[in-house]
Parts: structure tokens; C-alpha cells; sequence
């Protein structure tokens, strides 16, 4: 890979003096984003975007101490801050100096060599008002409308509505289960993560059908909430709007060997959560989503097909067989934390490692560790009747890092009648 | 012992000595010294300007797990370029620092456990790359 060189005519490099930072926005291992002060006085934003043999690449167009204020203040993307009708490319060399320049315009930039489009600093963003999502600017979280031949304005069949109103429910709820997960939001109670995936309709278009959700209002009797949870449902907003654009961009260059996000689990969600998104394989009547909204703010159209599904089905198939650790447990349902979503088997007479190792006989004495199961909502009522009925059930659950499991399904022994096999009432 | 051409007061008071696993991102494999990798100051200096005198340009930035790293790499990915990340951030290495290696503080950001590192004075470049290892790709 070589330093990107733009085919324009180079400039003089002469304003831009010795290329030293006035006030730093961004820094890792170096200024990365800066402000400097030309030799005619102006204000300029240069921006690191390339790096080779040596040599480094910075986008550079004038800036206003306004603009400045509000890209510190996470207000403010550093993709809008550059695309100006004045840029340049300045490379600069071993010595940190100017050693060519280019004057450019935005268009001519490689994609791989510009900013994410939403990305703000997320450290002051959490600072901005409680009304303000990641994408102010948008009345609409999310839109989904579904295309197909045999869709039209009065001819919506039921089944479209519910696929698209449940693509929608199902996608956000994934990945609003993943962050519930991660002990750094404190203790929200259900019903709060329920806002972020139970999103209020705001409109309906039947030409072809569409549905239009609107942001993620807290209920009522959490209305009023303190500015610790403003701020954490701020942040939960921005890392929904997160995954789900990493998640599409996987699907615009899925590759195999690659999941979207920063770790293997959070790339599961991520394709479960995109997956949910896009159309049914076995329905006759969606071909595709279009997805919109303010939670998704890229450049260009997002198209999901009966192929994308395809596509990410193979892949989480792949990730979910031979080194996944899968295990079978048989037990009593003892504790459950409600809020965590997550349960406690004890008394287990039977567990099953599959994928490297068998167990199935426990200790010298029979007996086997308790074992812990975080839980979706859809399994609440199963987990609860067990609990109450101190039940035996056989748990399968898939490894966590964290040595939990992920509760993937829940059966009941055959024989109903006996409450408790392995101790029997007296 | 840290060196004398660093800001006064730095590194600060409430560094506290390194005493635990720490995440480097870097941009090969293994810690190339001659591609700057543990390497923020010199750039800073290059540079110039009031931030050479910015304690925080003085330390390296790690991270106290592997998860943070990749985040701080997604976050620089984003904000940065694609090509950028991938070219100077592209691996993941792990160093033991005991007290003899300097002093660490939390420092936040984008990523709430980003830590500075200050290194001691007898701790150049080419031994502070050899102190991480265990490389892996940032993105899996």
C-alpha cells in the first residue's frame, strides 16, 4: 500500500509555514487532528488520513474557531468539517514539515482515506443535550420500507406489516440485549432498555410499505430521568447507531474471514441484528429493505436483500459450529435476577461440553458446579415457571467470555407430573 | 527516573506506579521501534508547538484489556481514515509493566480505561518495543 496522491496539481506549500499545531483535537501517538495558523493568518483544520514510508497525508481546509468549539464538543463531525469547497492535501515528511501540496476537492478523496460520516467525539458528546440522538438533525430513528413486486398501496398483505414492524423490533432488541449485558450502564430496570427497541411509530406509507419509527422515548413512569441515565441513554444511542452501520457495511464487502465490531461477540449481535433486518427468505412478497433514519447516516443508499440474509446466515453458520462451546445442562432453575436477565442452575445431574470436551459425570460424589445463564426476554416466562415450580430442566446454552452461557433454549423432562425428580416432596 | 526535557510536574502526581498487563496498539508485528510504534513523543516534538510541552504527549497510550484496544481502534478508525488505522494501528500487542517500566494514569476519552504510560528514562524506544508481545490483528 502506497501514500495516496491525488492527480491534481501540486501547490505551493508555502502557507502553511512550519506545520505546527495551534490547538490539538485529536491525538493518538501524535496529533492526529489539528487547528494551525497559516502565514496569512487564517485559521486551518489539518487532518491526518494516510501514512506511508515516512511520510504522512493531511487533509487541510480553513476553519472557523466557531466550528472548532463544536467539533470539541462532539456537536460536530469531522466528516462535515472537511468536506469544503476549499481543501487541500498537504503531505509532510520525516521532519513533520510540509513537503508537497495539492489543492483538491472533497469528491477526489478515496473513501478508505476520509472520516466515518457520524463519527463526533464521543467524549464530550455525552455533554450535548438530552434531546439530541446521534443525528439531531433527523425526526426519525429509523425507517424501513419494504419493496417487492406484489407490494402496492392497496395491496399490503399482512404479513408485510409484520415482518417489517418485527424486523425492526427484533434487529434493535438483539443488540439492546448485548449492551443490557455490560455492567458499566448500572442498573436499568426492563422496562427502560425497552425504549431503545420498542420505538414509537410515527407514520405508516403504504405505496410501498414503510414504516416510520421515531427516537426512543423513556416511558412514563421513568420520565423523568436523571441526567446519569440521559447520559447513558445518549451513549446506548450511539452505540446502537454504531453497530448497526458497522453491520452494513459488512454486508457491502462481506468477507468471510471478517465480523463487523470490536470482538467476535459483538459481531454475532451485530450480524443477528442486521440479519433481522433484512427480508424473510421463505416470504414471497419483500425483496428488499431500505433502511433509513437517523440511526443509520451513510452516504449512500442501504439496500438489504434476500441475498444479504443469505449471506450472513452462512457466515454465522460458520461461526457458530466446531469451536463454539455449546453445553447441555440438566438441573434446577434456584436464582434469577429479573433485571440482569440472568438465572442460576444448582442441583444439575447432567452437563455436556460440546464442541472440545464431554463431561457427564461430575465429581467423585456426582454433583456438578452450579452453572449461569444469562437469558432473552422471549424465554421470561419459561425461566419463571421453572423457577417457581423448582422444576428439573434441561438448559442449552452457548459459552460466553465472561463464563457465563447464553441461554438457547429450555426444556421441560418429558414425564410433566413429576415436580421434582431428583427430590422428590416428602 | 524520568527525562529532564519533559513538562515540570510531569509525569503528574497521580500517575501511579505500572504494575499489571497492558494493550498496545501498534503497526507491526512485532513493535517496530523505527516505525514509531511506542513511540507519541518524538512525533510531538517534530511538531512542536505548546502541545511538546502537554504531559500527555510525553506518554503512550495503553489499555488495560484487549477489548478497549480494539474499541480505541474502532474510534480511531472512524474518526481517522480506514487506511490510517489499518496502516499504524493494524496489531494488538501485550507487555507485563512492573514499577521499574514508570508510571501509568487513566487519562479517559473516547475510551473510558485509555491510560497514559510514562516510561522511565533508561527505557528507550527499541526496549520498550521489546517489551510487548504476543501480537495480534486488531481486527480479527
Amino acid at each position: 500500500m502506497s501514500l495516496w496522491i491525488p492527480e491534481s496539481e501540486t501547490t505551493s506549500t508555502d502557507n502553511f509555514g512550519a506545520f505546527t499545531p495551534a490547538d490539538v483535537i485529536f491525538d493518538f501517538g501524535g496529533p492526529r487532528t489539528f487547528t494551525l495558523i497559516a502565514l496569512d493568518g487564517s485559521l486551518l483544520l489539518a487532518h491526518q488520513c494516510d501514512e506511508e514510508d515516512g511520510q504522512a497525508g493531511f487533509l487541510v481546509t480553513p476553519v472557523t474557531a466557531d466550528r472548532i468549539r463544536h467539533l470539541k464538543a462532539g456537536d460536530a463531525g469531522i466528516y462535515d468539517t472537511l468536506n469544503q469547497e476549499q481543501l487541500w492535501y498537504v503531505v509532510v515528511g520525516e521532519t513533520e514539515r510540509p513537503r508537497v501540496a495539492y489543492r483538491i476537492a472533497f469528491g477526489d478523496v478515496p473513501a478508505e482515506c476520509l472520516p466515518d460520516p457520524t463519527v463526533t467525539l464521543k467524549k464530550t458528546a455525552a455533554k450535548s443535550s438530552p434531546a439530541s440522538g446521534p443525528v439531531p438533525d433527523s425526526p426519525l430513528a429509523l425507517i424501513l420500507k419494504a419493496n417487492g413486486p406484489r407490494i402496492g398501496e392497496l395491496s399490503v398483505p399482512t404479513s408485510v406489516v409484520k415482518a417489517t414492524a418485527s424486523g425492526a423490533y427484533s434487529s434493535l432488541k438483539r443488540i439492546v440485549d448485548h449492551l443490557s449485558r455490560d455492567s458499566k450502564w448500572g442498573t436499568m430496570s426492563a422496562d427502560w432498555w425497552k425504549q431503545f427497541y420498542d420505538l414509537p411509530a410515527h407514520g405508516f406509507k403504504a405505496a410501498s410499505f414503510e414504516i416510520r419509527f421515531g427516537w426512543p422515548t423513556p416511558r412514563e413512569e421513568s420520565a423523568k430521568a436523571t441526567d446519569d441515565e440521559e447520559q447513558s441513554r445518549q451513549q446506548i444511542i450511539q452505540e446502537i447507531s454504531r453497530m448497526l452501520e458497522a453491520g452494513i457495511k459488512w454486508c457491502a464487502d462481506p468477507n468471510p474471514d471478517t465480523l463487523p465490531g470490536v470482538d467476535r461477540e459483538e459481531g454475532r449481535v451485530i450480524l443477528e441484528a442486521i440479519e433481522a433486518l433484512s427480508p424473510p427468505q421463505s416470504g414471497s412478497y419483500i425483496e428488499e429493505f431500505h433502511v433509513g433514519g437517523g440511526l443509520i447516516r451513510l452516504s449512500r443508499p442501504v439496500v438489504l436483500t434476500k441475498a444479504t440474509r443469505k449471506q450472513i446466515k452462512l457466515r454465522l453458520d460458520s461461526e457458530r459450529s466446531p469451536t463454539a462451546e455449546d453445553i447441555l445442562v440438566a438441573g434446577v432453575i434456584e436464582k434469577v435476577d429479573r433485571g440482569l436477565q440472568q438465572l442460576t442452575v444448582r442441583r444439575v445431574t447432567q452437563s455436556v461440553l460440546l464442541g472440545k470436551t464431554s463431561t457427564s459425570g461430575g465429581n467423585k460424589n456426582g454433583l456438578f458446579p452450579e452453572y449461569e445463564f444469562a437469558y432473552e426476554e422471549e424465554y421470561s416466562e419459561q425461566v419463571l415457571d421453572a423457577l417457581e415450580n423448582e422444576s428439573k430442566v434441561y438448559l442449552f446454552g452457548r459459552s460466553r467470555p465472561t463464563g457465563m452461557y447464553t441461554l438457547l433454549q429450555l426444556l421441560k423432562p418429558p414425564s410433566p407430573q413429576t415436580k421434582n425428580p431428583d427430590n422428590p416432596p416428602k | 527516573m524520568f527525562p529532564e526535557d519533559w513538562p515540570v510536574g510531569c509525569p503528574p502526581e497521580e500517575a501511579t506506579d505500572a504494575n499489571g498487563t497492558y494493550f498496545l496498539l501498534i503497526g507491526s508485528d512485532p513493535p517496530n521501534p523505527d516505525g514509531k510504534d511506542a513511540d507519541a513523543r518524538s512525533k510531538c516534538e517534530k511538531k512542536g508547538g505548546d502541545f511538546c510541552n502537554d504531559c500527555d504527549c510525553c506518554g503512550i497510550s495503553v489499555f488495560p484489556n484487549i477489548h478497549d484496544a480494539r474499541a480505541q481502534y474502532h474510534f480511531n478508525r472512524r474518526w481517522c481514515s480506514e487506511k490510517l488505522a489499518k496502516r499504524i494501528w493494524c496489531f494488538v500487542a501485550s507487555a507485563s509493566l512492573q514499577p521499574a517500566h514508570g508510571v501509568v494514569r487513566v487519562i479517559g476519552g473516547e475510551v473510558e480505561t485509555h491510560t497514559n504510560w510514562w516510561p522511565q528514562k533508561d527505557l528507550d524506544v527499541k526496549a520498550r518495543c521489546g517489551l510487548f508481545r504476543g501480537c495480534e490483528p486488531t481486527v480479527m
